[in-house]
């Protein structure tokens, strides 16, 4: 009777609420044939280090539930990520830091042994899934479980590179791509079905297609040395969570002063080169937006065009701290061509009279990203 | 740390578990899956490492 007490208790403790959010796997190909084919000692030294580069780029975004062999299990709830193109974002930059450390290894390696000459073999894939879990403990071990938990394991066997011949891709099921609000170009649609599971429609994108796109877009950026205009402020959050309040215009109403921002141009159905945004100003006129470069986590330049002429180019620049926060910089250079030879001057009277404004405002999106973040690692208890 | 080590290596699996968790409710069908798994651990633990979350996963295969 106690006993059974006791074990009811336990239960209650629990509270084994169902959560729903997205569910992330990254996974290594040609593991299991590298681990066969080479050194034990060498091949884990070498998937160590490759493990270690996806959890620190994908914790900064998403909890890691943990290490499955030669994959990293990742979840988040909805509400921490309400830009779904985040973590799209997040998957890619992912990928581009696990390709440029395979690549530095490979280089940097005088080694002759069968794991490190066979490091080019590994590759990596991600799926990508929406739905419902619970938290179960069981003594010290903690576990995801549910069937859209399942699901998103059993995706890691598909047919995607048997249809496509792509070796490295990202993989989203309909809902988690729903959720996302993404209505993405270019994908491969697969439907999957496993047993005892509902058919599940999926949208992959190459990854090394994504890769090459990145590698070879040119970089445009407003060096510190060019700047006429700089705002600096420390956000308490990781990269990407900062990137979302600096980048979404529904995050940036919340913080920007009276100027209504929108969303313009999406061209592939995502934000990158040609994206635009839209701000609706309190005197009647709109500025248009335009994105030059996107990289992720990283930086962003944009341009800038108010009553028909081109205002300013804007570099943002995401640099990670330390404390695990996040230095943002605001790098401005004035583009108006008549003023141009002024441009010193007019930057010292934009510092003088927007600056602080400006800062003032940066300092309120740092405050609600630090509350944002804060509320929702909440929800995660 | 990193040395190359031998031992038994020993999986329990619940067998019908997808199914059995896609046709129940979540809160009811992962409280016997925690008392059931709860009463293998206790039992391999007398002669085994205790489970580590990695081998636990071996039933989504």
């Amino acid at each position: 009777m106690w006993e059974r007490y006791n074990h009811d208790q336990k239960y209650l403790k629990m509270s084994t609420i169902t959560q729903r959010g997205y569910l992330l796997l990254a996974d290594i190909s040609g593991y299991t044939s590298f681990v066969a084919g080479t050194e034990l000692e060498h091949s884990q030294e070498i998937l160590s280090d490759l493990l270690a580069t996806l959890c620190e780029k994908i914790e900064s975004l998403l909890t890691i539930h943990k290490l499955e062999g030669d994959a990293v299990f990742a979840y988040s709830p909805e509400s921490k990520i309400p830009r779904g193109e985040t973590l799209l974002e997040l998957i890619e930059s992912t990928y581009t830091a696990f390709r440029d450390n395979q690549v530095s290894m490979k280089r940097a390696t005088t080694c002759t042994c069968r794991a490190c000459q066979n490091i080019p073999s590994l590759d990596l894939k991600f799926i990508a899934h929406y739905g419902e879990y619970i938290i179960q403990h069981i003594r010290d071990i903690k576990e995801l479980v549910g069937s859209d938990v399942n699901l998103v394991h059993r995706l890691l066997k598909n047919r995607v590179s048997e249809s496509t011949g792509w070796r490295a891709y990202a993989m989203f099921t309909q809902p988690c791509l729903e959720h996302m609000q993404l209505n993405l170009e270019d994908t491969h649609e697969q439907v999957e079905s496993y047993e005892h599971l509902p058919e599940v429609k999926t949208f992959s994108l190459d990854l090394h297609k994504r890769y090459k796109e990145i590698i070879e877009a040119r970089r445009v950026f407003v060096d510190k040395d060019e700047a006429d205009a700089l705002l600096v402020c420390d956000f308490n959050v990781s990269s990407p969570v900062a990137w979302d309040w600096i980048q979404d215009p529904m995050k940036v109403n919340q913080w920007a002063g009276d100027g209504v921002w929108s969303s313009g141009d999406r061209p592939k159905g995502r934000t990158g080169i040609g994206a635009s945004n839209h701000c609706a100003h309190g005197d009647g006129t709109t500025s248009l937006h335009v994105v030059l470069d996107w990289r992720p986590f990283e930086y962003s330049t944009t341009e800038s065009f108010r009553w028909g002429m081109k205002l300013n180019t804007m570099t943002t620049r995401f640099e990670p701290l330390a404390n695990g926060g996040t230095r943002v910089y605001m790098i401005m250079k004035v583009e108006i061509p008549l003023l141009r030879p002024l441009h010193r001057i007019l930057g010292k009277i934009f510092t003088k009279i927007f600056a602080k404004p400006m800062e003032e405002m940066l300092q309120t999106a740092a405050r609600l990203a630090k509350e944002d973040y804060a509320k929702s690692r909440r929800e995660l208890q | 740390m990193n040395e190359t080590q031998h031992g038994h290596l020993l999986l329990a699996d619940i067998s019908g578990y997808t199914s059995y968790v896609a046709s129940t409710e979540l809160t009811h069908s992962q409280e016997i899956l925690t008392e059931l798994l709860e009463t293998i651990i206790e039992k391999f633990k007398s002669l085994m490492t205790s489970l580590n979350p990695k081998a636990m996963m071996a039933r989504y295969f």
